[in-house]
């Protein structure tokens, strides 16, 4: 909007100063313009007195607003880890320097930092949270806002923008303080049931599986392969390092842990219209989850998530937490494919998983993936038969997924907006 | 040490507010400074109602509105009562007089008002409010220019200032409560149907309402107040006006002239009434120093003469017409002049009133007309407050002359009828001539000593103690002539009975005589130095007209320039009041600072014109320039000055060091001498600190770094230029560079040498464009190719 940017020219990157007129400012110049209009036209002398006197504030907002912004700085501190759905606490630090030869320290009076936070794979509106600060002199000060985003994605903070209308409100200053940050907020995460574990178990094939990890000084040597995020560096094979020029770690197969493999099987887009909106978020949510279980046990299982739109379909590793992480930023980017590429992803990730892998077959769609399973396996070789007659398909459009699988309820909004703690020196 | 802020806050501060008496001191703040904006209005209109109603709407919509919360108009019902509102002013606005139309804005102003006032304040009710009442005072700005004005809006300014304060710290605050906000404008709220958002604002960090209002909210309106009222003060001189007649009010309360009239009509019953309304204010200036002149007594001033007398009543009788009137005489170059400045309320009489004789000093003045016969100065513009600039003769040495000689030669005296007395079978004034012939004969005047006679007649009727002075009615015969009953019965008259008699005894000796009436005196005003002429201070007097020849010859000595005859101004009328006390009362000095302030105020705020504008503003500033620079430019001007620092020194401090050096004045004066120049000292060296400071940063600035570092390759051009090196217009400095090198490689003693230019250009490319200085090293590396490739090249050539 045009009068916005004239009113609300926001800095785009930090150290940009801006300084405009704000709407009552405007208003306020109209009545002005008014008043010398009249003054000129009809040698009104008392208008020009107005208009004197209207003239005095306009300057003197100006002053205050250039001197309160000078030796302000601010950043931008964000939890390490954001979650879809769960608050949000956004700290702020602000600093104001002490000015030199200034006897009496000059104190910022209404000081607003204001936020930006824009979806990145979204059209939705950016919001712009605020933090108010009335009298911030030189030295330190925090303050926080506090914000809930309720999809998962890509996200955008930023940039930080710290303005003054003080003391009268006609003009501002603004000035950009933290440049942006991108940032991926996971899934909602919820919680599996104990039916949930009684289906996994019942599932399994009961077998000691052996488990093939890299590194392990008790098994038997597997393979040598390149080296992963999250591999120690205990496990480096150095003369074949040295050799390809590029890290590679040994794998050995050694009994332990069954591993598992999910499959996201996400609705093709041209039928999303035909499902609740929010069966797509459950079955990332339940993976997210599932995830996070299976990483938080520990212990030395292999797990591996394939989806048709992960950037190379597939990623597995040891769980770990640095394999949390990174499986949980996979999920928050997954979206449905435009065309339906679940057979060729099926077939891909068998082709690829140990045979001591439980296969979970978490579907969207709502239809009976049993039979097109079957008919893929039957016409791989009988690895893949193998592993395709163990898959567990968990169907979230069905009524029993709510036995398995809760959300967590939504954060408690905090909708009584109390006042804010500001610490300052 | 990070501690909590707003505890030490509520420890250190004054006892905060809590939020109630923040938004509450808000809505007092706004409803009295909606009610002043009507009040200013209110008196523009010259009506008492509207801020009656302004304040009882104010009263009434802070307690039920506000603090009961009921009654409030809600949205809906508030609409259709502005639109009403609106339908009413607009049909005034096309029934009422074009110069009344202004009234029907200023009244839709007012009924918007007391719509918003009951409704629920919100954010924009505050500052819809604040913005009529804003409008108000610009529209009473064209409506009242008394001082009371000036006094409402300097309340006004403080009032407001405030007002904006508590409401932007409102505002701020309620702009973060409202989470529905989402775009960075308050203004803007989602439209429609509220999407689902992926993002939600919980909570953003607002201040507790006590920490918007304490003590230094009250200092910072002091502050802004003051400096707002220099900026106006700087505003107003320095803006140019551009017409010769600032905009004055046309007043609806044109004062009716109590003592000026043409009839004069005496033995009326009754007290004269002392009306106290000021008529005008008149400031006498020498026109060589521009100072103050100072009259001694009360001065005369003329507005017009009668001439015919009949039954108790003057009349001024014309036997042909006057024509046109002309304008005022100009001011004669060669004469001794007295400045009058005078400035006339709005009056029923378009007459101007002044010292005679009066003339006009620009002769591009064309708003004073002059009546030739009646010796009068005329105003265009009577109903308007005016303001004159007026040359009189009549002032000497500080007193107003007896005798003033006529610049042109009198026509048709026979016109003016200046021995007319009323048709009679017998004598007309038997008493009176009787009276005043015995004068004349007691005095022993020569009958053809014009002056002579006049003077005696003047001094019997002011001094002999047999007539008196009174304001209050006396019962006359009827059957007399009023002016023979005052002398034949009752001695007691006012100004009228006494300047009647004295022109009818004139005339009955054949002295042509006539009743000049203005106002006599009036108050000086010893601050502003002028005085204020006043309804009360109306007054008749007599003009006696000289042949040329019966000019006393000391007067024609003094004017020879003329000798067309001359006007003797007489003054009959006994005073009437004990003398003056010259303890000036402290009510007194009050009402003579208000006089002053009225006096200022209309002629320097509202009556400020180009002209006076150049001559109070400009023209002081441009002369002071002038003299200054001239002054500054004049070995002589600094020659005196060197001349009056020498005397000043021998004469004043050396004489008194000499004389207290070994006493404790001296001590005390050289302890503070030593400090003044500790301080001195101490300043300039924080001053030169501060000086470096700015250099240093200066120098230390990326601009200059990265100019000073460039600078290398413009030295290696010039090197190579010697040996007709030179980069061509296509050539980018790296292709300059190449091709450099592959010249140098040509010539076997600088193949050595050959790379340096590549070299140095690098280092320019990352200095230029990369914005990377260089460190000492390469600066020193560049430095030794360079001077390398310097010597090779000399040594070549």
């Amino acid at each position: 909007m045009p009068f916005d940017w004239f009113t609300n020219f926001r800095p785009s990157k930090p150290g940009v100063v801006r300084t405009t007129i704000c709407h009552e400012g405007w208003y306020y110049l109209l009545v002005l313009a008014f008043v010398v209009t009249g003054s000129v036209l009809r040698e009104i002398n008392l208008l020009v007195v107005m208009a004197g006197m209207m003239l005095g504030p306009l300057l003197i907002n100006w002053r205050h607003v250039v001197l309160g912004m000078r030796g302000v700085t601010a950043r931008r501190k964000l939890p390490a880890a954001l979650t879809a759905g769960e608050l949000i606490e956004v700290r702020l630090h602000v600093r104001k320097a002490a000015e030199a030869n200034r006897r009496k320290p000059r104190v910022t009076t209404a000081l607003v930092l204001e936020d930006r936070i824009e979806k990145l794979d979204d059209d939705a509106e950016a919001a712009y949270p605020k933090a108010l600060i009335w009298k911030l002199p030189p030295g330190e000060a925090h303050t926080s806002y506090r914000v809930r985003l309720a999809a998962r994605g890509r996200y955008r903070f930023g940039p930080l923008v710290a303005s003054t209308r003080f003391p009268i409100g006609l003009i501002r200053r603004s000035l950009g303080v933290d440049g942006t940050q991108e940032v991926v907020v996971f899934p909602r995460t919820g919680h599996l049931t104990p039916r949930w574990r009684q289906v996994l178990q019942t599932s399994f094939r009961g077998e000691l599986l052996s488990q093939v990890r890299p590194g392990g000084a008790q098994g038997e040597f597997h393979r040598l392969r390149e080296w992963r995020s999250g591999d120690s560096l205990r496990w480096i094979h150095w003369r074949t390092t040295a050799r390809r020029g590029m890290p590679i770690v040994r794998e050995f197969e050694m009994p332990g842990e069954p591993n598992y493999a999910l499959l996201l099987d996400l609705v093709p887009s041209q039928e999303i219209a035909h499902i609740k909106s929010d069966v797509i978020e459950r079955a990332v949510s339940f993976a997210a989850t599932l995830i996070s279980e299976l990483c938080r046990e520990g212990g030395s299982r292999w797990l591996t998530l394939a989806c048709d739109t992960l950037a190379g379909q597939s990623q597995s590793g040891p769980t770990s937490r640095h394999l949390l992480r990174e499986m949980l930023e996979a999920l928050a980017a997954v979206q449905p494919h435009r065309d339906d590429r679940f057979p060729a992803l099926l077939q891909d990730t068998l082709d690829r998983l140990q045979l001591d892998t439980q296969v979970i077959l978490i579907t969207a769609r709502g239809a009976n993936l049993a039979e097109q399973v079957a008919q893929l396996a039957a016409g791989g070789g009988p690895r893949q038969r193998r592993l395709a007659e163990g898959a567990l398909i968990i169907d979230v459009t069905s009524a029993q997924f709510g036995e398995l699988f809760r959300m967590h309820p939504p954060a408690k909004t905090a909708a009584d907006v109390d006042v804010a703690e500001v610490a300052a020196p | 040490m990070i501690s909590r802020f707003r505890n030490t806050r509520l420890a250190a501060g004054p006892r905060p507010t809590t939020g109630v008496e923040f938004e509450r001191a808000l809505q007092i703040t706004v409803a009295v400074l909606a009610s002043l904006g009507t009040l200013v209005l209110g008196l523009g209109q010259q009506s008492v109602l509207l801020p009656a109603i302004a304040v009882f709407v104010a009263i009434t919509s802070v307690y039920f509105t506000d603090i009961r919360g009921w009654p409030r108009l809600n949205r809906n019902v508030a609409n259709v009562a502005a639109i009403l509102a609106v339908l009413v002013s607009v049909s005034d606005f096309f029934r009422l007089e074009r110069d009344s139309q202004l009234l029907a804005i200023a009244n839709l102003l007012i009924y918007l008002q007391i719509v918003l006032m009951y409704q629920k304040k919100e954010t924009h009710i505050y500052w819809q409010l604040m913005m009529l009442s804003l409008l108000q005072v610009v529209v009473a700005a064209a409506l009242n220019f008394g001082l009371i004005f000036g006094w409402l809006l300097l309340a006004y300014l403080v009032v407001g200032l405030f007002a904006l304060s508590l409401f932007y710290g409102y505002r701020e605050r309620h702009k973060l409560l409202d989470l529905t906000v989402e775009g960075p404008s308050p203004w803007k709220r989602p439209r429609g149907r509220a999407r689902r958002r992926s993002i939600e604002i919980v909570r953003q960090a607002v201040p507790a309402e006590s920490e918007l209002l304490d003590a230094g909210t009250g200092w910072s309106v002091v502050r802004q107040t003051l400096v707002t009222l220099a900026i106006a003060t700087a505003v107003f001189l320095i803006v140019p006006r551009l017409g010769d007649e600032a905009w004055s009010q046309r007043s609806s309360r044109v004062q009716r002239v109590v003592g000026f009239d043409e009839n004069v009509e005496l033995g009326s019953l009754g007290t004269a009434f002392q009306d106290p309304s000021a008529v005008m204010r008149v400031c006498f200036t020498d026109p060589d120093t521009e100072r103050p002149y100072p009259v001694q007594g009360e001065p005369l001033f003329r507005g017009s003469v009668l001439n015919q007398y009949e039954q108790g009543q003057w009349r001024y009788v014309r036997r042909s017409s006057f024509g046109e009137p002309l304008p005022a005489p100009l001011a004669p170059a060669d004469a001794r002049l007295v400045v009058q400045n005078v400035t006339l309320m709005p009056l029923s009489h378009d007459t101007i009133f002044a010292v005679a004789p009066a003339f006009r000093l620009d002769a591009d003045d064309r708003t004073v007309r002059f009546n030739g016969r009646k010796e009068q100065l005329m105003r265009l513009a009577q109903y308007e407050r005016s303001d004159f600039r007026l040359a009189t003769l009549g002032l000497e040495r500080g007193r107003q002359r007896e005798i003033t000689m006529l610049e042109r030669p009198l026509e048709g005296l026979d016109e003016l009828q200046l021995w007319q007395l009323p048709d009679a079978v017998g004598e007309p004034f038997p008493e009176l001539a009787r009276v005043a012939r015995r004068v004349i004969e007691e005095q022993g005047v020569d009958s053809d000593d014009v002056l002579a006679k006049a003077r005696a007649l003047n001094a019997y009727l002011r001094d002999s103690g047999q007539f008196a002075y009174s304001l209050e009615g006396v019962p006359r015969d009827p059957a007399l002539d009023p002016i023979e009953d005052f002398f034949a019965n009752n001695s007691v008259g006012h100004c009228e009975y006494f300047s009647t008699a004295l022109t009818l005894m004139l005339r009955t000796q054949r002295v042509p005589a006539r009743m000049a009436i203005g106002f006599k005196g009036g108050e000086f005003n010893p601050v502003g130095n002028f005085y204020t002429v006043r309804q009360l201070h109306a007054h008749s007097w007599v003009e006696v007209y000289l042949e040329p020849e019966q000019v006393p010859a000391a007067v024609r000595r003094q004017h020879p320039r003329t000798n067309y005859g001359a006007w003797v101004t007489l003054d009959p009328t006994p005073s009437g009041e004990a003398a003056l006390d010259e303890e000036v009362s402290l009510v007194e000095q009050f009402q003579q600072w208000r006089d002053y302030s009225e006096y200022l105020w209309s002629n320097y705020v509202v009556g400020l014109d180009a002209r006076k504008q150049r001559d109070a503003i400009y023209g002081p500033i441009a002369d002071g320039a002038k003299a200054s620079a001239a002054s500054f430019f004049s070995a002589d001007a600094w020659s005196a000055r060197w001349q009056r620092l020498r005397a000043w020194w021998t004469g004043g401090p050396w004489a008194w060091i000499k004389q207290n050096a070994t006493n404790w004045k001296g001590a005390l004066a050289g302890l503070l001498l030593v400090a003044a120049l500790i301080g001195l000292g101490w300043s300039g060296r924080r001053l030169a600190r501060r000086a470096a400071q700015w250099r240093q940063a200066r120098r230390n600035s990326p601009e200059a770094r990265r100019a000073r570092t460039v600078e290398f390759y413009h030295r290696l051009e010039s090197v190579l230029a010697r040996q007709g090196i030179v980069r061509e217009p296509y050539q980018t400095q790296q292709e300059f560079a190449l091709s450099a090198g592959g010249r140098m490689a040509d010539v076997p003693q600088l193949v050595p040498l050959a790379s340096l230019p590549r070299k140095i250009v690098e280092a320019f490319y990352r200095v230029r464009f990369g914005g990377q200085p260089l460190t000492p090293e390469e600066e020193a590396s560049i430095e030794n190719a360079l001077r390398q490739l310097s010597q090779a090249m000399a040594y070549r050539g």
